[in-house]
């Protein structure tokens, strides 16, 4: 019996055996053309043997290339379309012989399992996008993605080149390992996430109170708002995500007496310091233990989602958000809807006592790439397809806006193979410049992008309501809220722009080995503390305690290499 | 007469056994071999067979983490409040639901409470943030008639588990009676007619037939939910924990999120998911025995 | 007379304490089909508890007017129809064997344990979806159906729902000639119809619900089953690459809303078929009907 046990297992095992030892032969000799393919196609031979590069060189017979699509979910198609067949694939062969053959569409999250699946099983599509830089730098470091270096020289377009080169070559930088660019990286700085403040209009004028000045100004307001009313439960909104949740967490106060958390910054001496252990956060802890003391936070903020706290601003329980530019599309557009309340944005105020600069800090860029497949005979159609988007998109003479960005209708520029698109930075900044100026003017001249064409339409709808008397549509208050004059979130953004009140985490792009292992540690760690003294279960001088415990759990040997890697660069 | 008989027999059973033989060997133990990825140090440049072994490394370097051990104990001590009342409250509540004579109610009733079943922890973690908040959830309402102090039930670390196990047994334990509920009525009916016959009480009744009836199932369940004593259940904890209850409510599955999934460590994942199955094998395989040896019971 | 009244006050206790349990189950599933059938807005602002506010079907219009929906709903039914026919199939046969006391074929407690280590160990994510692209069934719908075709959990339990049956019965049918397959489908089966109806149930639900292998095996969307599907559409608020063109959405089909309609959209259908399998468990065959 036994002994018949151990020959079932034996035959079990000698099967899987053969299973794996089929499997591994099915990889070799898929591995083994791929191999020559490269050999005979690298960068190199691409140079010698081509005729001159051609940015917009069309191919014949076209050239069929595998890619893989992260899928938006807001998107519609018209009527037949679909990823697999678009104005961009249909125009793309018509025009540049490029033949798109979709290999998969996954939306946001499951878009990096699927990856993963592809690039274990060794069935990568051919131009692919990436979401963050692990991933990227895993697969140029294994050598699995082409060094587009050369490739970028001959073939980017002098739009993309120029695009690219806007924020004087960062974005680039981020993408470039060891001298060699390996992805196409999404261009710019996200500079429209900074915080702002928005105040409730009717509570503030009830109040009585002047235009705030300093945070503490914010705070009073917040004060009073809360003690006009019992219905109106705490002074301004905070989350469970309380250092980076965009709608309503502690960045703006933070960044308010000069703290940068979860950034890397310089500080006077030259090294990269991480900004959620700084002296300055701790400042920052104390402001909102006192608030939490005073009742001005929800106490129960650790267990709420931004939605919760959507909520509280849209059922008038709250009155201040210090939060991201697109309030006024949600939540603050349901509460317009419902009620025509209107709000009042400002832009970030300092607390009376800090003396530094008032800087935002802007969100650090995730790592948003396009690659293509090492082995794949025509590297250049990444830039090539590149190039046409920007062309049809971007570029002020040739553009076609309705067919390839949008109508009314529908978004064609979403489902572009490469998105976003390349295109100038800050166009929303922009936006803002002409649609005021051609509001206040009365002069449409000034309108010339689609997006603008848009924008200013509903602005204009907005004040051509207000004067006959009539509500504006929630739209329209939507876009004079972002896009019309000085005191919209964009006006805002272009004051913080033109007084250079930027700054963004030095390290971007990079992940020491220690950090890629314990950095969620690290953030949990963070979390748990702050919250645990802005609600006072810890004292807050229990912030030395939790800095240090910070360094021992890892923080210093992140500390250690990230400066290596940053004087190494320097 | 009899060999010939054992003889015939033995070839059908197995003639039986082959698809689904075949189907597990290809798609449950033709993946078992990637479990050497626990043992290996996985490197994208590789292929999945072709990647280098690094031993124990991948164990040392879970078991070292930090959180780890916080982490084990979260996990066991919420998985067995979660087992033991998985195991109660369904029998209860079938066992009650058996004695309901009018049977569009007993149908109604069982439609109703297999309902929670069907909700995504997202959808309902956010209707508990609500109705559990101390100062205005409806929960803590009634606590105050009755006089008790409000409760922060998702923020207070003591509370937090077994806000957990409570929630959890309110979404599954009315799916998990609907086995039960075959159980009971795979009894004969004539068993309940010669009690009554002979006088016997309701709770007499209960103990001397429904539970007897439904105790090969009571033991198999019970003996198999002991291969999920490390699984404390992610979906809900991922959707419920904040920074209030980490030191209570972080668990295997949230520490393997941190360090593996989201990072991209197949190594060490699968590491934690082979330390996960060793134990369960152990207690699965420790209890058939006992079965087998002391009760003389084969529990599959 | 004692016994009786015992009876009524037990009664009363058991129909209070379970009729307050099944509110507290449908008292929420009540909240979320208010919330599918009100304004983004009112549910926002968190106004919405037991009844629809500014009633409107904009999100199951919203769900119901893409094609997509549609055929990924259709796909689900096919994936239902198919996946519990093959898993009923396979677990009515293959526990039949197993029930089978030790002893009476070769190799009985290893194969038991060979379907039940599959419930405790699992190669992972990696490995399964390289042996389902290895053996060709991967972006076809039996990466669907063959990978959990054989669930061992399912299997235990109807082995010892089987084992049940008393002896006696089998060994009557055999003298009268019958052979295995006979037993199997003319004894056993039509004995476990309670215990069959649960499994089909599980199975059903399973399939109906299950949407990450749609998505990891399948390629196009257009085979996508309908959870699958949904998932690729309720528009998740990501604040960090929030852009204009998302802005439009977001505002007219809040996910509050469209989630709510989704969860609904997904029970609806199993709830209906609930009560035509439930019958076969809450009043089971009697044994004593079917020896007559």
């Amino acid at each position: 019996m036994k002994r018949l046990l151990i020959m079932a297992f034996t035959l079990i095992m000698a099967v899987s055996v053969i299973f794996g030892g089929c499997d591994r032969k099915g990889e070799e000799s898929k591995d083994a053309p791929e191999v020559t393919d490269e050999q005979n196609t690298g960068t190199s031979a691409v140079t010698e043997e081509k005729p001159p590069a051609d940015p917009f060189g069309k191919y014949s017979p076209s050239v069929k290339v595998k890619w893989a699509k992260q899928a938006n979910p807001a998107t519609d198609f018209p009527e037949g379309d679909s990823y697999e067949n678009s104005v961009w694939t249909r125009s793309l062969l018509e025009d540049m012989g490029i033949e798109l053959e979709l290999d998969w569409q996954v939306v946001d999250k499951q878009y990096e399992t699927k990856m993963n699946l592809a690039i274990a099983s060794n069935q990568l599509p051919d131009i692919m996008s990436l979401t963050d830089y692990t991933q990227f730098n895993r697969l140029a470091g294994a050598d699995r993605i082409v060094d587009l270096t050369e490739l970028y020289e001959d073939y980017a377009s002098p739009l993309l080149k120029q695009y690219l080169m806007e924020d004087g070559g960062l974005s680039k930088s981020w993408a470039t390992i060891g001298g060699k660019l390996m992805g196409l990286p999404r261009n710019g700085v996200n500079f429209q996430t900074t915080r702002k403040i928005f105040i409730r209009r009717d509570w503030f004028e009830e109040s009585g109170m002047d235009k705030p000045e300093t945070m503490e100004d914010v705070f009073d307001i917040a004060r009073a708002f809360k003690n006009k009313d019992p219905e109106r439960r705490y002074g301004l909104t905070l989350a469970k995500k309380i250092l980076d949740d965009g709608l309503c967490d502690m960045r703006g106060v933070c960044n308010a007496v000069g703290a940068y958390p979860r950034a890397w910054i310089e500080d006077s001496s030259g090294n990269l310091v991480y900004g959620s252990v700084q002296p300055e956060m701790k400042k920052a802890i104390g402001i909102y233990a006192d608030l939490h003391e005073e009742g001005l936070i929800d106490p129960e903020f650790a267990v709420k989602e931004a939605a919760q706290v959507a909520k509280q601003l849209t059922s008038g329980q709250i009155g201040i958000s210090i939060g991201s530019f697109f309030l006024p599309g949600w939540p603050l557009s349901a509460l317009y809807k419902s009620e025509g309340i209107e709000w009042d944005i400002y832009p970030l105020l300092p607390m009376s006592d800090y003396k530094g600069e008032l800087k935002l800090l802007t969100n650090t860029p995730k790592g948003d790439m396009h690659v293509v497949r090492k082995g794949f005979k025509h590297p250049e159609v990444l830039l090539k397809i590149m190039n046409y988007e920007i062309l049809k998109v971007s570029d002020p003479d040739n553009a076609e806006q309705e067919k390839f960005q949008s109508d009314e209708n529908y978004n064609y520029a979403v489902t572009a193979p490469l998105y976003p698109i390349y295109g100038p930075l800050n166009k929303n900044f922009k936006t803002n410049v002409s649609v005021t100026k051609a509001i206040d003017n009365n002069d449409t001249s000034y309108i010339v992008t689609p997006q603008e064409k848009v924008q200013h339409g509903r602005v204009k709808a907005y004040f051509d309501a207000v004067n006959s008397g009539q509500t504006p549509k929630p739209n329209e208050w939507k876009a004079y809220k972002l896009f019309y004059g000085p005191d919209s979130s964009f006006g805002i953004q272009n004051y913080y722009f033109d007084n250079d009140m930027y700054i963004t985490s030095k390290l971007v792009g990079f992940e020491t080995p220690e950090m890629s292992r314990k950095k969620l540690t690290l953030e949990t760690l963070e979390d748990t503390a702050v919250v645990a003294m802005i609600t006072g279960s810890k004292p807050l001088d229990y912030f030395d305690e939790y800095v240090q415990e910070w360094r021992d759990l890892g923080g210093e040997l992140i500390e250690y290499e990230v400066n290596e890697w940053w004087n190494s660069k320097k | 007469m009899n060999l010939s008989r054992i003889k015939k027999t033995n070839w059908s059973y197995y003639i039986m056994l082959l698809p689904a033989f075949l189907l597990v060997l290809v798609y449950h133990y033709g993946p078992i071999g990637g479990l050497a990825l626990a043992f290996q140090k996985y490197n994208f440049a590789e292929s999945i067979f072709n990647q280098e072994w690094v031993g124990l490394e991948n164990f040392r370097y879970i078991f070292g983490y930090p959180g780890f051990t916080r982490a084990l104990w979260n996990t066991l001590f919420i998985a067995i409040m979660k087992l033991t009342a998985h195991f109660i409250v369904p029998i209860t509540v079938s066992i009650l639901l058996n004695e309901v004579r009018k049977v569009y109610l007993k149908r109604y009733i069982q439609t109703l409470i297999y309902l929670p079943h069907f909700m995504s922890w997202v959808i309902i973690s956010s209707i508990f943030i609500d109705i559990l908040s101390p100062s205005e959830g409806i929960v803590n309402k009634f606590l105050g008639l009755a006089g008790i102090e409000p409760v922060y039930f998702l923020g207070e670390p003591k509370v937090f588990p077994f806000t957990v196990v409570a929630t959890d047994i309110w979404k599954e334990f009315g799916f998990r009676t609907i086995v039960y509920f075959a159980a009971l009525s795979s009894i004969d009916p004539n068993l309940y007619e010669a009690a009554e016959i002979d006088g016997a009480k309701r709770m007499k009744k209960i103990r001397h037939i429904t539970i007897p009836g439904i105790m090969p199932i009571i033991v198999l369940l019970g003996t198999l939910s002991l291969g999920r004593i490390l699984n404390a259940g992610f979906e809900q904890i991922f959707n419920m924990y904040n920074p209030l209850v980490y030191s209570t409510g972080d668990i295997l599955d949230t520490l393997t999120y941190r360090i593996g999934i989201v990072n991209n460590e197949y190594d060490i994942a699968t590491a934690i998911g082979l330390f996960r199955s060793i134990v369960s094998l152990l207690l699965v395989s420790t209890s058939y025995y006992m079965a087998s040896k002391l009760a003389n019971y084969r529990i599959f | 007379m004692k016994n009786n009244i015992q009876d009524k006050i037990f009664d009363i206790f058991n129909y209070a304490f379970l009729i307050s349990l099944a509110l507290l189950c449908v008292l929420p599933f009540i909240h979320i089909l208010a919330i599918s059938f009100s304004s983004g807005p009112a549910a926002t602002a968190g106004k919405v508890t037991l009844w629809p506010v500014e009633f409107n079907t904009n999100s199951y219009i919203y769900a119901f007017s893409k094609p997509e929906f549609i055929r990924a709903f259709f796909n689900s039914v096919k994936r239902v129809l198919l996946g519990v026919t093959v898993n009923m199939a396979l677990l009515s046969i293959t526990a039949y064997p197993l029930s089978k006391p030790v002893g009476t074929f070769f190799g009985r407690t290893f194969f038991s344990w060979f379907f039940v280590v599959t419930m405790l160990v699992s190669g992972g994510l990696i490995p399964t979806y390289l042996v389902v692209n290895w053996t060709g069934i991967r972006d076809t719908i039996w990466s669907l159906i063959l990978p959990t075709a054989v669930n061992a959990f399912h299997l235990t339990i109807l082995l010892n729902f089987y084992r049940q049956i008393p002896r006696e019965l089998e060994e009557s049918a055999f003298l009268d000639g019958a052979g295995q397959w006979t037993i199997l489908f003319r004894l056993y089966i039509p004995l476990s119809i309670p215990a069959l109806a649960t499994l089909t149930i599980f199975n059903t639900v399973a399939h109906w619900n299950e949407w990450f292998h749609g998505i990891i095996y399948l390629d196009s969307m257009k085979k996508y089953p309908l959870q699958s599907y949904l998932r690729n559409v309720i528009i998740d608020v990501s604040f960090d690459t929030i852009d204009v063109n998302m802005m439009d959405i977001l505002a007219e089909v809040t996910s509050r809303t469209f989630r709510a309609a989704q969860v609904v959209i997904a029970t609806v259908p199993i709830i209906c078929i609930y009560p035509f399998l439930q019958r076969y468990f809450v009043k089971g065959m009697t044994l004593g009907s079917l020896k007559g």
